[in-house]
């Protein structure tokens, strides 16, 4: 998911870009709720009578469970950002809950002079793999949407060129 | 450069690990459907030749080829490896195949874990294989493996305990990665009710798995500790209850059942509507069907032990409770005929076989509700009517399901078209020969046949002779379907994107072949 805005105050254009995510973490929560309440309240009625050995295989699987809801929430969370000021192109990556900058900020920034930032958009090498988007400048390059499909990735590139391009 | 960078170079700069490697090593969805697939029909091929082994003995009366405990062995474990090696494994095959093509996803959520689940299980069955060549022989209690008879097995009955647990694992992993996958890697616009039925009674399926296995887990840990540890979960002489673990086993064992038949009704639903060149009739009514089959499956345990001596309302509960599934499949079965009514029909392979479900699958369910009536089933309990119905619901729905499956989505998987006359072939000889098989033991169980016993009174010996002559073409032809799925990866007629006229659905937006990355371009759901 791509969102692209711009600041009316400054010059600054931002490019917002996050995987999507079809589920809130509220609603994670419902669903392992809608199977850990019937599982657990079996294996605990079992438990009272005596088969207590059910309850813990049911608690082992239910923490399987939340870390893997927990995991793939948490990745889904990777933000990243690129803001073209008028002198400087500056990537950010990190995580968010809404937006990128509320928690703790980025964890990884890298500053371009705007001038000699290059958009590329590099085949892979064979067809196996995913194309995957650069940007250059000054034999540094940080690559950004790792996690798009390819189609998002040719217009982000070709949003990105425009945007550099003003 | 960074090293983070660096390190994605390296990763991304080559293509997949070759040779055996790639296998071992893959966590590329496809890659491991692939592997899935092939498992289950290598386990499809070894309980199938068990199964010839059991119909061999049966063509006479008397005992001819193998002694009485090898027999019951091979009935244990035919049942083991068909449910937990085959039908099961091609089951998650498809899932990690179709799912993320039909939800627009990348991958399964978890990749490694995928990875992981699936190298568990051939380790599982060997374990359960290797049972047979140590003291005692391998398990020849029932797949339900009852106390106090399965604690009589030999050495390998903690071998066999271990590889249960290693398939539940297995099983466990793959179910959270799927439910993980569809609730959280949809495409934009994917909603819950837009999803296709298949991906709808996977996600059920794997609800039910999740809910279930901890307690076939516990169970049978409890008879390892029974057997190991002095324990006496199950032992009346130690004041534990044997009944209770059939209580235990079969609240496990019916949702077990709806595990190997849900996945089955979403192929189905993809396959109808595209050679009836309609919209499936009723999708809503369809996920709430799956749905209300799935809360059924949890209350209706006691029907597989109504002769083991319960009160009277508890008969009469578990009855009506069973009787009640009805309803909901009932619907599902309209839906399909009413997607056929009046459709422009044509009758490729997938076609025939999905038919050949729908037909089949219902004689199996009607078989289920008499057996349901508690009256009645004191007469059928334990006989070859229960085989005939099982085998009509698991056979003819399941397996044919994953059949119809194969055909309709191999030219899409491999780019290459399958060979029609020969797929045609497989499904007439296949269709007559399961009929052959399986209905005469009806007759057989009513007319009081008891199951698993490797001899009967002579005058069960003309339908049991009939049966295996099923029973033996049934199994040679399921060599032409793997001689028909091999002749396919190796070559043939190229296949068009879409593969089908009537299609729709994300995946036939993509490549035949897709790549191996899913989405070249970005899903547009509407």
């Amino acid at each position: 998911m791509v969102i692209s805005e711009s600041c009316p105050d400054t010059a600054l254009r931002r490019v917002v870009i996050r995987p999507n995510r079809s589920l809130s973490w509220r609603q994670s929560m419902i669903f392992l709720g809608a199977i850990a309440v019937p599982l657990l309240l079996i294996s605990m009625v079992l438990a009272a009578r005596g088969f207590w050995l059910i309850l813990p295989f049911a608690g082992l699987e239910l923490a399987a469970l939340y870390a893997s809801v927990y995991v793939v929430s948490h990745a889904a969370r990777r933000c990243e950002v690129v803001s073209i000021g008028e002198t400087t192109v500056t990537v950010e990556k990190g995580r968010d809950r809404g937006r990128c900058a509320e928690r703790g900020g980025p964890q990884q920034r890298t500053e371009f002079a705007r001038g000699w930032v290059r958009v590329e958009l590099a085949e892979s090498g064979t067809s196996w793999y995913p194309r995957r988007l650069w940007i250059v400048a000054s034999g540094r390059r940080v690559e950004i949407a790792e996690f798009l499909a390819e189609e998002e990735k040719a217009e982000l590139a070709a949003e990105l060129r425009r945007l550099l391009s003003v | 450069m960074s090293t983070a960078t660096a390190t994605h170079d390296d990763h991304h700069d080559h293509g997949p690990a070759k040779g055996l490697m790639r296998w071992v090593t893959t966590t590329n969805h496809k890659d491991i459907g692939t592997l899935y697939l092939l498992l289950a029909l290598v386990n499809f091929f070894i309980g199938g030749a068990m199964a010839m082994v059991i119909r061999a003995e049966l063509f006479q009366p008397g005992m001819q080829i193998v002694d009485p405990q090898f027999f019951n062995s091979m009935t244990t474990v035919h049942a083991l490896v068909m449910i937990f090696g085959a039908v099961m494994p091609a089951f998650t095959g498809l899932a990690n195949w179709l799912i993320p093509m039909m939800i627009g996803a990348p991958d399964m959520a978890l990749p490694r874990l995928n990875n992981f689940s699936f190298w568990i299980l051939p380790f599982a069955f060997t374990l359960l294989l290797s049972t047979f060549f140590m003291n005692g022989g391998g398990p020849a209690a029932g797949w339900t493996i009852y106390p106090p008879l399965v604690l009589q097995m030999g050495d390998g009955f903690p071998f066999m305990i271990f590889a249960i647990h290693l398939a539940g694992i297995s099983s466990i992993m793959g179910s959270i990665n799927v439910v993980v996958t569809i609730l959280n890697m949809r495409a934009p616009g994917m909603t819950l009710m837009k999803m296709p039925l298949f991906v709808w009674t996977w996600l059920i399926t794997a609800y039910l798995l999740i809910a279930t296995m901890p307690v076939l887990a516990g169970a049978v840990t409890m008879l390892l500790t029974d057997k190991f540890a002095a324990t006496s979960f199950f032992s009346a002489a130690g004041g534990g209850d044997p009944v209770m673990y059939q209580h235990i086993f079969w609240f496990f064992g019916h949702p077990e059942v709806y595990i190997l038949i849900l996945p089955a009704f979403g192929v189905v639903s993809a396959i109808v509507p595209t050679f009836a060149r309609k919209p499936l009739f009723g999708y809503s009514s369809m996920v709430y069907a799956t749905a209300s089959i799935a809360f059924l499956s949890f209350i209706v345990w006691a029907h597989h032990m109504f002769t083991v001596g319960m009160p009277v309302v508890g008969e009469l509960f578990f009855m009506y409770a069973t009787m009640m599934i009805a309803v909901p499949t009932g619907v599902k079965v309209f839906n399909w005929v009413s997607t056929m009514w009046k459709g422009s029909m044509t009758f490729e392979t997938p076609m025939l076989f999905a038919i050949g479900f729908i037909i089949m699958f219902t004689i199996g369910g009607f078989s289920g509700l008499m057996l349901a009536i508690a009256p009645s089933d004191f007469q059928y309990h334990d006989t070859y009517f229960v085989v005939a119905h099982f085998h009509y619901v698991l056979v003819t729905g399941a397996i044919y399901s994953i059949m119809a499956a194969t055909y309709y989505w191999l030219p899409k998987w491999t780019g290459n078209m399958y060979d029609e006359k020969l797929g045609k072939m497989h499904f007439w000889l296949s269709t007559v020969s399961v009929n052959v098989l399986f209905f005469p033991q009806h007759f057989l169980g009513l007319a009081g046949m008891p199951r698993r016993i490797p001899d009967y009174a002579v005058q069960f010996a003309d339908w049991n002779m009939i049966s295996s002559i099923g029973g033996f073409v049934f199994g040679v032809s399921q060599l032409l379907f793997a001689y028909v799925v091999i002749k396919t990866i190796r070559g043939g007629e190229k296949a068009t994107d879409q593969v089908w006229e009537g299609a729709h659905g994300l995946e036939w937006t993509l490549p035949s072949p897709p790549p191996y990355h899913t989405f070249t371009e970005a899903p547009q759901v509407k």
